[in-house]
């Protein structure tokens, strides 16, 4: 140890001599400046934009010119509105079931199975489920229309439930929470199916190998080997996909159009900022509804980054001494 | 543990990267497997593991076919030219992981990594990461991992590659040294000849996935059977010359392409290929001297003189022929001078050149 202590008190004396100069002028600022001010008008901007509107009562009535500030009266008024906490609650569980069986999941399901099979025939598998991503939206959420409706069309109803003489009326409005995490799953999964077959196959070939002469079975080289290999994929995905399915509503809006109780947060923000029936726009409250997204999903990220870990993943410099 | 391969291939695609190997290593043997990169060492190494499966032929632990077996069945250990170290755990985690693989108590565990971490001088570094250690650091967590199991088998893949010279030489002491207090069966995979002529009790030579020669160390370079093995082993390598065996008269001779003609001893004399007298001679540049004109077989122009420390080499042109000679520390001669060359016949080898095997050693 005395070596290391050594060495670091020669660095301290060194410092200043050489280091110091790249940093001093303001060269920094103008390599930063591009990036910057991207960052702060496409990123910063509409979330501060949002912030500011959710403290207005702007709306088509008010227009542009004439609306006051509110403070947190629009968020007053979401704590005292009725449906807020239902709404809260769909969100969280298709977000979570969406997240658990298809995007994280189903996804993870796949690259380890079309891994561990001929390599042809896992590019094959992985191919089919990228079909439902390259397939416009509209048409996509007409297929599964089609498969939820009623006969002579419905292709559930009339090949399975009618023969079997199940129920026989479109299966959409009783099913239509499954249906919106069905529709949007197995767009999802395939997003992490793709980074984590690479990440996979990217593993070192060697710490494989010892892995099976150590003694692991299949099984156990994805718990023990695998899985904490492709940790930094996992949080990836996982936090990703939190946040694209927390503000997405696209498949929900064609599919449902919020209807059966399947009006996510995004959605409501979106029905209520920018998509009333009777063409009233309430932007004060919209925004504020979509702060609260802005929140969640930052809260999340924080939980994930805890849960995986993150510290762990840095590790002490190396000392070449034996 | 007696460890025989039968007639092992392995193909692919349509390449064969092992064919037809049969060879046996006894129980506490040493085996090295030793080849140019890309000969097959390593898919070999990798059929013993059970990693690969063999195309062709059988692999018997103790008389037992093992072809079958998956590689936790094999009782093996295993060591890599990259340490191959679980990056996402520590040194101590690495080495008790196939006693956690097998749900081993957890005192047993502690008492089995602190034996082996003893035994390699690695018991402070049990709570560092691999990538913390050094190469020698990690290349001891990983004989840990391997000697923990108590397999009946040891396998190493280049495992000094990657290390320093210094420390390559005091870690092939101590991985001998394991070896033979421990008696596990070994197989040493090395491009490195000095590495298998000092750590192996025989040498398996491999070229182009066939195994030539199956020997002590010493034989390998005392008798090598083929042309091949005698110019891969020895550095700088044999020197090798065509010539003809000039038998007429009371004694025989090996006429170079010059015209100059070096006496050979009886007991030296090769035997003659199926056609013709021409044989390929082989001779070692340490069997090669500087001598005085009036002593010298040969008359030769030096073209090159390289310092290796102890020792130079000079490298001659006799007659259009090259010849390396290794010299002493005090004898360098001037480049472009003439000096006499010394052969010492009695340790000369011969060559069919169309089948290039030995004409001195049975195959
Ligand atoms: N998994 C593999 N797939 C295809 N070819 C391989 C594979 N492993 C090795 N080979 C080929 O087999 C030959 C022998 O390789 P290898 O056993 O790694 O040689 P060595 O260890 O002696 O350097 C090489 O030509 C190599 O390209
Ligand atoms: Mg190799």
């Amino acid at each position: 140890m005395k070596d290391s202590e050594a060495r670091s008190g020669t660095a301290l004396t060194q410092a200043p001599q050489f280091p110091r100069r790249l940093n001093t002028g303001p060269a920094w600022f103008w390599f930063l400046l591009p990036a910057g001010v991207i960052t702060l008008v496409f990123f910063f901007a509409p979330v501060i934009i949002t912030l500011v509107i959710s403290a207005t009562n702007m709306s088509t009535i008010t227009g542009l010119t004439r609306w006051e500030w509110v403070g947190f009266g629009n968020y007053e008024r979401l704590l005292s509105l009725p449906q807020t906490v239902r709404r809260f609650w769909i969100t969280l569980r298709y977000v979570l079931f969406t997240l658990v069986f298809f995007n994280v999941g189903m996804a993870l399901l796949i690259a380890l199975i079309t891994t561990h099979i001929p390599r042809q025939l896992g590019t094959f598998f992985r191919a089919v489920w990228l079909l439902p991503r390259i397939t416009p939206v509209v048409a996509y959420v007409f297929m599964w229309q089609i498969m939820a409706a009623a006969p002579p069309h419905g292709v559930i109803t009339s090949n399975i439930l009618e023969p079997l003489g199940g129920p026989t009326g479109n299966l959409l409005p009783a099913n239509a929470f499954l249906f919106i995490v069905l529709v949007n799953g197995f767009i999802g999964a395939s997003f992490g199916m793709i980074i984590f077959t690479s990440a996979i196959e990217s593993i070192r070939q060697d710490i494989m190998v010892a892995s099976l002469v150590d003694g692991a079975s299949k099984l156990q080289r994805i718990r023990y080997i695998i899985l904490p290999q492709i940790r930094w994929p996992l949080l990836f995905v996982t936090t990703y996909q939190t946040l694209s399915l927390l503000t997405s509503y696209e498949q929900i809006l064609v599919l449902t159009g919020g209807r059966w109780g399947t009006e996510v947060w995004a959605l409501w923000a979106f029905n209520v900022g920018l998509d009333d029936y009777y063409g009233f726009f309430q932007y004060g409250l919209g925004a504020a509804i979509a702060a609260v997204l802005v929140i969640m999903g930052i809260l999340f990220a924080l939980l994930y980054m805890r849960y995986f870990r993150f510290n762990e993943l840095l590790h002490e410099p190396r000392i070449d001494v034996l | 543990m007696k460890m025989e391969l039968v007639n092992l291939s392995k193909k692919f695609g349509d390449v064969y990267a092992v064919k037809n190997v049969s060879l046996a290593a006894e129980d506490g043997e040493l085996v090295a497997l030793l080849g140019p990169s890309g000969c097959g060492k390593t898919t070999t190494l990798l059929s013993i593991a059970g990693v690969y499966r063999p195309t062709e032929g059988e692999i018997l632990f103790n008389g037992l076919c093992v072809n079958k077996m998956q590689p936790k069945e094999r009782d093996i250990g295993m060591v890599f030219q990259s340490y191959a170290l679980y990056p996402h755990m520590n040194a101590y985690q690495n080495i008790v992981f196939s006693l956690v693989l097998r749900k081993r108590p957890k005192d047993e565990m502690e008492r089995a990594a602190k034996r082996v971490s003893e035994m390699l001088g690695i018991g402070h570094l049990l709570k560092r990461k691999a990538a913390e250690l050094s190469g020698g650091q990690q290349q001891r967590v990983a004989l840990a991992r391997a000697l923990i199991k108590e397999p009946k088998l040891l396998l190493f893949d280049e495992p000094l590659s990657n290390l320093d010279a210094r420390l390559r030489l005091s870690m092939r002491e101590e991985i001998k040294r394991l070896q033979v207090q421990l008696g596990i069966t070994s197989i040493y995979v090395t491009h490195d000849q000095v590495e298998a002529m000092t750590m192996a009790d025989r040498v398996a030579v491999m070229h182009d996935g066939e195994l030539l020669a199956y020997v002590p160390p010493e034989e390998l370079h005392e008798r090598p059977r083929t042309e091949f093995i005698a110019t891969f082993i020895g550095s700088p390598s044999m020197n090798l010359a065509d010539v003809t065996v000039d038998n007429t008269g009371g004694s025989a001779h090996a006429v170079l392409k010059n015209g100059v003609s070096v006496k050979i001893p009886k007991e030296r004399l090769p035997r003659m290929p199926q056609r013709g007298n021409a044989v390929r001679l082989g001779i070692r540049p340490e069997d090669v001297s500087v001598v005085a004109e009036r002593s010298a077989d040969v008359q030769a122009r030096v073209t090159f003189v390289e310092s290796l420390g102890r020792e130079n080499l000079v490298v001659c042109d006799v007659g259009g022929q090259r010849i390396q000679c290794l010299t002493g520390p005090g004898q360098k001669p001037p480049l472009d001078s003439t000096v006499g060359l010394k052969l010492d016949m009695s340790r000369a080898h011969y060559f069919d050149p169309e089948s290039q095997v030995s004409l001195l050693w049975e195959n």
